[in-house]
């Protein structure tokens, strides 16, 4: 006699928000898409936590359960974007394509940043 | 930097050491009960809301969100990334759906799939019979219905009448009710104020003012106590009486003219 296991339809692998005030913290969650996020309940299991703040070694901490996580999507959960980005970081998907423009992004931001501080210095040395 | 643990067990990871403690505010000093909470300006997901019918505050009121500026380089970039995202995503996919066949066979398999089918085979051999009986039945109920039907309109066909002429009578005295309406003001369309004799009505307003400051006597006649009703400076007690009296007392109950006419003052 085959196990009765329940059919889920709709899993999402969310990230979720709780901390309190200034303190973010996200639990990566199972949850069918349509229940309430923080509704723990509706949530079939934890799979991970991310922790956006960087720590005294300006680490942001990542703890993910790869084995389940693997079980979920193979049952045919979805991911969220933002937790497709965090596993595409790690190295378990693919990098995803809004990582490499944000990149792009921050290289060009730090080096205009860069070029205006070595005007002003330049500037300063003229005047000085 | 990003880093990295994998974790066997269902995880508890340690949330970090948040310290929460009470701070002696003035709020919870004073006579605030907290937490104190704006409900007009606040409106905050999961926590105090403002009411349904609040407005958006003033701060916000004419705010409007710029635009996510696109850039066609960026577009470009990411369409070809997304394409090769998605076909690598989707391989990924039915990677874990056959790797979870291997490892969890037993949730995967489904119960009875196979035992269906025979079922099924003998349902539909019964089928047709069961159909044959419920049209059969269907048709020999829908006779009886209808009989039914057509002795229960046979019975309340007075009842239907009656309920029939008194919808009609309503509609005509509405009609009649409406007709009088538009007679009536057809009736006084004459002493209308048109934009043509709108100049001849106020000069014939400013050559008869009418003055309802007035009194009535015993006799039922109008008793005016102003010499001008217009002037507010002029304020001498002068009764006058210059109306006709109601035809019912001036027949019954002749008065002796009491005062003299009244006379129109230039003002």
């Amino acid at each position: 006699m085959a196990a009765v296991v329940p059919r889920y339809r709709n899993l999402i692998i969310r990230s979720v928000l709780v901390g309190c005030t200034n303190r973010p913290f996200y639990l990566l969650r199972v949850q069918p898409r349509h229940k309430d996020p923080w509704d723990e309940a509706a949530t079939l299991e934890q799979v991970g936590t991310y922790d956006p703040m960087p720590n005294a070694a300006n680490e942001k901490l990542v703890a993910l359960n790869l084995d389940r996580i693997k079980y979920w999507l193979g049952t045919g959960a979805k991911v969220t974007r933002q937790v497709e980005q965090l596993l595409g970081l790690c190295g378990f998907f693919p990098v995803h394509p809004m990582s490499y423009i944000e990149a792009s992004r921050n290289r060009k931001k730090a080096a205009a940043k860069a070029q205006l501080e070595a005007t002003d210095s330049s500037k300063q040395e003229a005047t000085g | 930097m990003l880093a990295f643990r994998n974790l066997l067990t269902l995880p508890h990871a340690p949330t970090g050491n948040v310290i929460v403690g009470l701070m002696s505010s003035p709020t919870l000093l004073g006579a605030h009960s907290f937490p104190v909470i704006n409900h007009l300006t606040q409106r905050w997901k999961y926590r105090a809301r403002k009411p349904m019918g609040a407005p958006r505050s003033r701060k916000k009121k004419y705010f409007v969100r710029e635009p996510t500026p696109q850039i066609a380089e960026e577009v470009s970039e990411l369409h070809w990334r997304y394409n090769h995202y998605r076909t690598a995503t989707k391989s990924l996919m039915k990677h874990f759906a056959q790797w979870k066949m291997e490892h969890y066979p037993a949730e995967m398999a489904r119960p009875s799939a196979v035992e269906k089918e025979p079922q099924q085979h003998v349902r539909d051999a019964d089928f047709e019979q069961i159909l044959q009986q419920n049209d059969g039945e269907n048709a020999r109920v829908a006779v009886a219905r209808e009989a039914r039907r057509m002795q229960e309109l046979a019975l309340r066909e007075d009842e239907r009448l009656e309920i029939l002429a008194d919808y009609e009578a309503d509609q005509a005295h509405q009609l009649e009710k409406r007709e009088q309406q538009v007679r009536r003001k057809k009736e006084v369309v004459d002493q209308m104020v048109t934009p043509e004799n709108l100049e001849e009505r106020i000069a014939k307003a400013y050559e008869n003012p009418v003055d309802y400051n007035f009194c009535i006597n015993l006799a039922g006649k109008r008793v005016y106590g102003r010499p001008d009703p217009l002037s507010r400076t002029n304020m001498a007690y002068t009764v006058r009486d210059d109306r006709e009296a109601p035809p019912s007392f001036a027949n019954d109950h002749p008065q002796p003219q009491l005062y003299g006419s009244r006379e129109k003052v230039n003002t």
